[in-house]
This record gives structure tokens, sequence and C-alpha cells, in this order.
């Protein structure tokens, strides 16, 4: 900052430095001088103003462009090291999930996935969905208190059913304004994000759990989906057969 | 007055200061579970449930979905949900319409409470700038349960308690000072 100051003001005095000088010049060439000379006076003049003048402008955008530098520096690195924050957290609310759906009873596996992934990422609704014989039914709901509906679909069958035959986590960022509204004392709001986790054993979906976020969904979810849908699965397979 | 275990507390504008003051109040050993159904703006959610911690010795929580009542714990209804009081003692969430501009709705859980918990609750309402809660307070009333409302001139606005006191006549009309009192002696009297 001020740096580039002291290069303004040493530029403004050389501006005017040289404007003199060349009034000077002008006035003593009429008298005395023969023009040769005035044309070299002039030229190397206006060629050294011309130096000053770029010479000060290349200081100052050197000075602007380092200080961007240094900047874009401290934020890459803060950025980074966000990164690496996320990056460790979402492992440990994975992490957090399987141990918080571990050794459940079939009556209770559901609620415990909700409440886990409540626990862990701030859902505002959610559901769980298992497969019985053929059809996908609602096995626990996470905040839809007289909403309760018998909602069921087979594989392929709307988003849910396009979930469990892709067998991929799919994300919703363009909500529904009919999903759900959520309304504040500052407005309505929809939440941002609708996601379905599909949880596959033995190459079969055997339950899909959908939930809605404010929150964006962290980005490295997926690297650690294999690990989650591993464990899920076992504990959903132990919880059924308790 | 015997066998009241849950206390509620619903608020609006101006029953910030007067929550904190109850709830730092309550000793540790409090054998009450206490619920607060506070009207307040969605991007305050964190610092709010925070700052009321500091002020309780008792732990202080945002209740989950089908979350079991304990008692000895400050519960704060989460900010865009309505709570509902189950019979098995569990809470229930909600995102469904907003009751009288508000979710939470104070109406919603007093009034389900008041059928869940009968006379095991007493419920207070202090100030705020509109009627939420009276309903409530008259359900609680309605099915043997402990009603109180801050008197209207010690209110910082007095629209709520007011409303509240003439929808379910009740006779307990409280200064905060008052109140306090009232609520560290349930089950004495």
């Amino acid at each position: 900052m001020s740096n580039n100051l002291i290069v303004k003001i040493l530029s403004a005095v050389f501006f005017l430095l040289s404007l003199f000088l060349i009034r000077e010049i002008f006035i003593s060439s009429y008298n005395e001088i023969p023009e040769n000379d005035i044309l070299l006076k002039y030229g190397i003049l206006l060629l050294a103003v011309l130096f000053l003048f770029l010479s000060a402008f290349f200081r100052q955008t050197k000075t602007i462009y380092k200080e961007e530098k240094k900047s874009k520096n401290i934020k890459i690195n803060n950025e980074n090291e966000q990164q690496e924050l996320t990056k460790s957290k979402t492992e440990e609310k994975i992490k957090n999930i399987i141990s918080l759906t571990e050794n459940k009873n079939n009556d209770s596996i559901s609620e415990k996935i909700l409440q886990a992934f409540a626990k862990e990422f701030h859902i505002v609704q959610g559901i769980v969905y298992q497969k019985e014989k053929e059809k996908f039914k609602i096995s626990a709901t996470y905040a839809l208190y007289g909403n309760k509906n018998d909602y069921t679909f087979r594989e392929g069958q709307g988003i849910p059913g396009q979930t469990a035959k892709n067998q991929k986590i799919k994300i919703l960022t363009d909500i529904p304004e009919d999903y759900i509204q959520v309304v504040s004392g500052l407005g309505a709001s929809s939440p941002k994000n609708v996601v379905f986790i599909p949880v596959t054993s033995n190459n079969q979906t055997i339950s899909i759990i959908e939930i809605a976020l404010f929150d964006d969904f962290p980005d490295d979810f997926e690297k650690y989906y294999h690990e989650l849908n591993k464990e899920l699965a076992k504990n959903i397979n132990n919880a059924q057969s308790n | 007055m015997p066998n009241v275990k849950y206390i509620l507390i619903g608020g609006s504008a101006g029953s910030f200061k007067i929550v904190t003051e109850i709830l730092d109040s309550f000793p540790k050993d409090f054998p009450f579970a206490v619920i607060l159904v506070l009207h307040r703006l969605k991007h305050i959610k964190e610092g709010f449930t925070d700052a009321l911690r500091i002020k309780s010795l008792l732990p202080v929580s945002e209740p989950f979905d089908k979350e079991k009542i304990l008692p000895g714990n400050v519960y704060i209804v989460p900010a865009n949900y309505h709570l509902y009081i189950e019979p098995d003692k569990t809470f229930a969430l909600s995102t469904e319409e907003v009751v009288n501009h508000s979710r939470p709705s104070i109406d919603i859980t007093f009034s389900s409470a008041a059928f869940s918990l009968r006379n095991k609750v007493a419920a207070v309402i202090l100030s705020g700038a509109n009627n939420d809660g009276a309903r409530g307070l008259k359900d609680i009333v309605k099915y043997g349960g402990t009603a109180v409302a801050q008197d209207p001139q010690d209110a910082v606005v007095a629209t709520m308690p007011e409303a509240a006191i003439k929808t379910s006549g009740t006779e307990n009309v409280l200064s905060s000072q008052k109140i306090k009192e009232f609520l560290l002696n349930l089950n004495l009297k």
C-alpha cells in the first residue's frame, strides 16, 4: 500500500520536473541553440520522460501483482486446510454412522440409521425404505410426523427406484417446490439437497436411505460410500437375523 | 399439585432474558424435564442454544425425532420444526405448515403435551407479540395440567400472555420472579 503511494508521488514529481525542463528548453531554443541540437535535446528528454513513466508503471504493476499472488497463496493454503478438515470430518461422520447402527434388531435398525444421519449431517427430513419381496416399503421416517404415507415402489420406479436399480448415490439439487417447504421467520425455503443412498448386499439393493439437507452434501462422501455401504449392509443383515 | 414431571415454557419476543433467568435458577439435580418452545429466526439457531447452555447447570440440547424425554434435561425445540410430545414420552419432529405464523408452534407442543402428559405437566407462557400458545394453554387446563402465564404488566410484550390468560382462564398469573419460585417449588404445595 505505502509502496504504491511512494511510486505515485515520485512519478508525479518527475512529471512536473520534466514539464519544467521542456519549458526551459523551449524558451532557450529560440535564442541560441542550433536546430539539430534542439531536436536532439527534445528527443533525449522525451525518451527520459517516457522511461520514467514506464519504470514507475512497471514498479506499480509489479507490487500489485506481488500482493495479488501473496493473497492468492494464502487463499489456496486456506482452501487446502479446509479440504483436509472436511475430508477427515466426512470420514469420521461415516465411522460414527456405522458404529451407531451396530447391534440393532430389525425393529430399530432403520430408525437408528436416520438418527445417525441426523446426528452427523443435520438432516431436515429422512426416510428409510427396505425391500420386502419385490417392493420397497417405508421402514422409518425422520421428522415426517403427520405426513405418514404408505408409498411403495419397485426397482426402477421413480427416483428412489432408479437409485435402487443403478446402485449409485443420487443427489438432487434442484428440489421441486412441493417436495417440502420449510418456513422460518425469514421466509420460505426448500432444502438444498435431497440425497438417495442405496444399500446393497450381494449385488442386490436391500435398502434406500433418502435424506433432505439444508447444507451442502459433502463432496467427498462418495469416496467413503463403499465402506459405508459394506458396513450398513452388514448391520442391516445382522438386524434382520436378530 | 403433585406428580408434575415435565415443564413446558413457551416464549416469543421479549422472553429470552427471563428464559435464561429461569434456567439459571434450576439446580443441578432438578428432577424435571424442561422443554422450551421459543420463536426464533433460522439464522441464530446455533448461538441461541449455546447461549442457553452457558447459563444452565442442566444439559441443554435440541432433541432428535423420536428421542426419549428424560428428567434433568433441558430441550429446545429446533428452529423450523414443530415438536409434538407423544404418549410414550418421546418427541416427534414435524415440518408441517406454519401455525400462527410460527414454526415451532407453541400451540402444537402444548396441546400434544396436554393430551399425552395430563396432570404431569406444568406449562408457562411468557412475553410475546402474537397469540401462539393460547389454545395450547387452554388444553393444558382442560387435561388437568398446571397452567401459568406471565403477568402482562411484567412482560416486555404483553400480547401473548394476555391472549393465553383470556383463552385458558388460568389463575396462575405471575411476575417473572414469581414464576421462578413457582417452578422451583412444584410438587411441594
